[in-house]
């Protein structure tokens, strides 16, 4: 093979010591695999949200005073709190001159490793499908149908599949549709029938191991849908603060609280990840500045065998730049691949632990962002072996070949 | 061929500092064979690298085929050796990331030689024949003994055909037979037209030369 190129004798010279520059690409990726997954929690929680908020499908929710921040957490994560307040707030709700129409859901219960399902945690929710203006929507297929009285809506966490019986406290269910992932704590959800959920509470005590206690007209959750601006209704801020002022007992949640809660959940863990991969960076460059001045004084002798067989200084400058530009450059796609691996594999837990739900990127944003973590890599690669490449190249060709002997 | 006039070139500085050439003038006719001896440290390399381009004087001028060394920029000079210089050093000199083969090829690299990869590929294993390493083409530095490697050193210092040799202690260390392979092909590059220069402290290569040049202390004796 005729060595026509600068790249191809660095990959020659790079093959010489495989520890010190295996070394050198594991630098390399951690630090770009650190700003990736960095920017790949905050995007997947961050469109997660976008979904999660469409998917809530309500102006405003209003829960029993002072649950406000319980109600995020349960949306978010679906580890669910149970509140309740009176049922007769509904009336009192729908009442409100710039309100178009509400609907409620009872939080019946959570149950952790549950043997119907795949996943971990479901939440059993109760919800009217005669007013319901916020879940059958998101139904996979066809969300105008009717939902039965035995029939229930799953999320998509769950592995439930449409026409198949489920039991709850020993009381069957068809599953009647599947909804659209979310990336929230609502894909382990599963929505019954109030009138179902009550009669499924009342068989517990005979039908199930354990007894099911849900208090009788009581309601966990009102959804609320306001009347347009210009057909009487009101800002949301407005219309929020108006039904606190007037009905004590509740608290009313807009999607921007979800949005601000998230938002604190990720903050801290993108801060740590990100300070770990700048902290790293310098380290990194300055780790591959010094394996390069070093290289470039072990191979002294053979630069200037190099430059007296009539190899120009900009030849050797190119060798040494390329190496370390191919160091980089393999340490930046490994970082890449490794950072998408593991976030995706880890997702659940990583949605689990900063409570924030988790919808993976576009892939336009993935491939932008795993581009612009490679070309930092490679260019901070390229940066730190300026320096010993310029002094390598500057030496004069028998200088070089007596301080290398 | 080599106009050398008033030549010097101190390592160091200050009281510490070694003159290794001192006010040296020399001219060597083309297709000359001229032997420098002297005892080690006297200054042969380094008026050998001096004529190569491979290093500055601190004084006068050098001219080599008709080009002054010092008034060319740095990517001119380097392609001036590897157009017009040959060199063979006193140590073994292959680049261990390279087979024989491509450590000959190197110089065609760098002089940007018009003739084809095909001929250059021929020429270099012909050379490589010629020194006797036939069916060793792909072995590398360390595959290779001392009187090998320097073999491959002399063909990847033919393989341009240079008007100039420079060739330092060539056969130091070596066996009798690996010497008279080198001499014989560094004569025949004489013949067919090369300037030599050559250091030794080997008596018996004086016979070679047309020109003896003997140097002592940094000084030149021209005989």
């Amino acid at each position: 093979m005729t060595i026509k190129a600068a790249p191809s004798l660095a990959l020659r010279d790079l093959a010489r010591r495989p520890v010190r520059h295996g070394l050198l690409v594991l630098c390399v990726a951690a630090v770009t695999g650190l700003q990736l997954a960095a920017f790949l929690i905050d995007a997947a929680g961050r469109r997660g949200l976008e979904i999660g908020l469409e998917r809530l499908g309500a102006d405003l929710v209003a829960v029993p005073r002072g649950e406000d921040g319980a109600l995020t957490d349960t949306y978010m994560t679906g580890e669910a709190s149970l509140f309740y307040m009176d049922r007769a707030l509904l009336g009192r709700v729908a009442a409100m001159d710039f309100v178009e129409k509400v609907s409620s859901q009872v939080f019946i219960k959570s149950l952790s490793g549950a043997s119907c399902c795949s996943a971990w945690s479901v939440f059993l929710i109760g919800f009217d499908p005669e007013t319901d203006f916020t879940i059958r929507p998101w139904l996979s297929a066809d969300p105008s149908r009717r939902i039965g009285p035995d029939q229930i809506l799953v999320g998509p966490a769950l592995g439930f599949e449409e026409g198949q019986t489920v039991r709850f406290y020993g009381r069957p269910f068809t599953v009647a549709g599947v909804l659209a992932p979310s990336g929230m704590g609502l894909d382990s959800a599963v929505f019954i029938p109030n009138r179902s959920a009550y009669l499924m509470a009342a068989e517990s005590g005979v039908k199930a191991e354990k007894k099911l206690d849900l208090p009788p007209d009581r309601v966990s959750a009102i959804t609320i849908k306001l009347k347009p601006e210009e057909e009487g209704g009101l800002p949301d801020w407005k219309a929020a603060y108006e039904l606190e002022m007037a009905i004590k007992e509740i608290s009313v949640i807009q999607p921007l609280d979800v949005s601000k809660k998230l938002s604190a959940n990720m903050s801290g863990t993108l801060k740590s990840l990100r300070s770990a991969g700048y902290a790293i960076w310098p380290i990194t460059a300055i780790f591959i500045g010094l394996v390069f001045a070093m290289s470039a004084s072990e191979k002294r002798r053979e630069i200037g065998l190099l430059r007296a067989l009539g190899a120009t200084r900009w030849f050797v400058f190119r060798s040494i730049l390329a190496e370390a530009s191919i160091i980089a450059a393999a340490g930046a796609a490994l970082g890449c691949l490794v950072s998408i691996g593991l976030v995706a594999a880890f997702s659940r837990a990583i949605s689990l632990s900063l409570e924030v739900p988790f919808y993976w990127p576009e892939n336009s944003a993935l491939a932008s962002a795993a581009a612009v973590a490679f070309f930092l890599s490679l260019l901070t690669g390229a940066l730190a072996a300026l320096h010993p490449a310029a002094s390598a190249a500057n030496m004069e060709p028998y200088e070089a070949i007596r301080r290398g002997e | 061929m080599i106009l050398l006039d008033g030549v010097s070139k101190v390592y160091g500085a200050g009281e510490g500092s070694i003159p290794a050439v001192e006010n040296a003038d020399l001219r060597i006719e083309p297709g000359a064979f001229a032997v420098i001896t002297g005892p080690s440290g006297s200054g042969k390399t380094t008026l050998l690298n001096l004529i190569g381009g491979m290093t500055r004087p601190d004084k006068g001028s050098i001219t080599v085929a008709g080009k002054d060394l010092l008034a060319m920029p740095d990517s001119a000079l380097s392609r001036f050796r590897a157009r017009t210089i040959g060199f063979a050093f006193q140590f073994q000199s292959m680049l261990p990331t390279l087979n024989a083969l491509e450590n000959v090829l190197l110089p065609l690299r760098f002089s940007r030689d018009d003739r084809t990869s095909e001929k250059a590929l021929a020429d270099a294993m012909a050379l490589l024949v010629e020194v006797g390493l036939k069916g060793r083409e792909k072995a590398f530095s360390s595959e290779l003994s001392e009187g090998q490697k320097r073999r491959v050193c002399i063909a990847r210092a033919l393989v341009t055909g240079p008007r100039l040799l420079l060739c330092d202690e060539p056969t130091g260390d070596l066996d009798k037979a690996t010497e008279s392979v080198i001499m014989a092909m560094i004569k025949r590059a004489n013949e067919e037209g090369a300037t030599v220069l050559l250091t030794t402290h080997n008596p018996a290569l004086k016979e070679y030369g047309t020109r003896l040049i003997g140097m002592e202390k940094g000084r030149l004796e021209i005989s």
